[in-house]
């Protein structure tokens, strides 16, 4: 007889998803992971303390007086960490009423906050793997987390890891390809948050290449008029948003093989032979 | 008429890139996910231009400032 019992599941997915979202570790720890739990907390907290201290929690005060309310900070990474960025919003709100210079390192905190938000959601993406993985399975490859981290890092990379290198190819392309491409139009005013505060977050979404053009570029200032200007925002930041579908793809198939389904449909049973049916 | 000529390539080049992640996202395997492509690029640029149409002659007959 069939077994047909179900294998147990560490816990609940969506708890642990959840958890991790308001407070980086807190889902690896109802799951009973201990350690892994107090590392993550302590690498995720401290991008986010950290840019916070350099950014004297002004991140927010690039936004237009006119956008600032209780939603105006959703559509941010620093909202993958919804616990720190609920601190920010409560300690320091969005920055001073009387502007003034910015710190000295005001770009690489504003990273770090970014960064940690990011490095949340990958870690909601391994505890919510974790919670669904059967106890005493031991997961195949790397983590599913690690090719999303991977692919938000340098487009394609991901799938290139997963062995699926045509297709890693042609999303490196694609979305580095855009990325250039819409920087070149805007002629580089695209890579400021200061300026562009919505489009620069679905841009950092394109990881590395936008990080290093942004500091290379020291963000240059717009002396002309650019007739395409937006067009290039426009393409830069969809560059990023793109990358989350590209994500998703390795994160799919990362999880399938980490569970041990399979990831391909099962293929159609060959119909029987006229002669010989019914034996 | 060269700027809207303009544009209409960008957006035509950026629905490209939409169309085939798109189409990576919904299968897994390159083969399928390859010829799917021209069918869902048509579909998506069709559906585009009807949703055009419709906010043309809504601003033509509801917001014109003729």
């Amino acid at each position: 007889m069939a077994d047909t019992q179900k294998p147990e599941k560490r816990g609940e997915p969506a708890v642990a998803l959840l958890l991790t979202w308001f407070l980086p570790g807190a889902g690896h720890l109802y799951l009973g992971r201990t350690v892994f739990a107090a590392a993550a907390f302590l690498v995720v907290e401290s991008f986010f303390v950290l840019g916070l201290v350099l950014t004297d929690g002004r991140t927010f005060e690039f936004l237009d007086p006119e956008l600032r309310g209780p939603l105006a900070t959703v559509l941010t990474p620093e909202a993958g960490n919804l616990g720190g960025l609920l601190w920010q919003l409560q300690k320091h709100g969005f920055g001073a009423e009387i502007p003034g210079p910015w710190p000295p390192f005001m770009m690489l905190g504003t990273w770090l906050c970014a960064l940690s938000g990011l490095l949340n959601v990958c870690l909601m993406v391994h505890a919510h793997v974790e919670a669904r993985t059967p106890r005493g399975h031991a997961g195949q490859g790397l983590s599913p987390a690690a090719y999303v981290g991977l692919t938000w890092l340098v487009p394609g990379l991901g799938h290139f890891f997963q062995g699926r290198r045509l297709r890693g190819a042609v999303v490196f392309l694609l979305l580095v390809g855009f990325f250039a491409w819409g920087t070149w139009l805007a002629e580089g005013s695209n890579l400021s948050r200061e300026r562009h505060f919505y489009y620069w977050s679905g841009q950092f979404l394109a990881g590395l290449p936008a990080m290093v053009s942004e500091f290379l570029s020291g963000r240059p200032r717009v002396t002309g008029e650019m007739p395409l200007g937006d067009v290039g925002l426009l393409f830069a930041c969809m560059a990023g948003l793109l990358n989350v579908l590209a994500m998703l793809d390795v994160c799919g198939v990362a999880e399938k093989r980490w569970l041990g389904l399979p990831t391909e449909p099962a293929a159609k049973k060959p119909e029987p032979a006229g002669g010989e049916a019914g034996a | 008429m060269t700027q809207l000529l303009t544009h209409t390539l960008l957006f035509v080049a950026l629905s490209a890139a939409i169309v085939v992640m798109a189409s990576f996202y919904s299968d897994p395997d390159d083969a399928v996910a390859f010829r799917a492509m021209p069918r869902r690029f048509v579909v998506f640029l069709v559906s585009c231009g009807i949703v055009a149409a419709i906010m043309l002659l809504a601003e033509h007959l509801f917001a014109s400032v003729d």
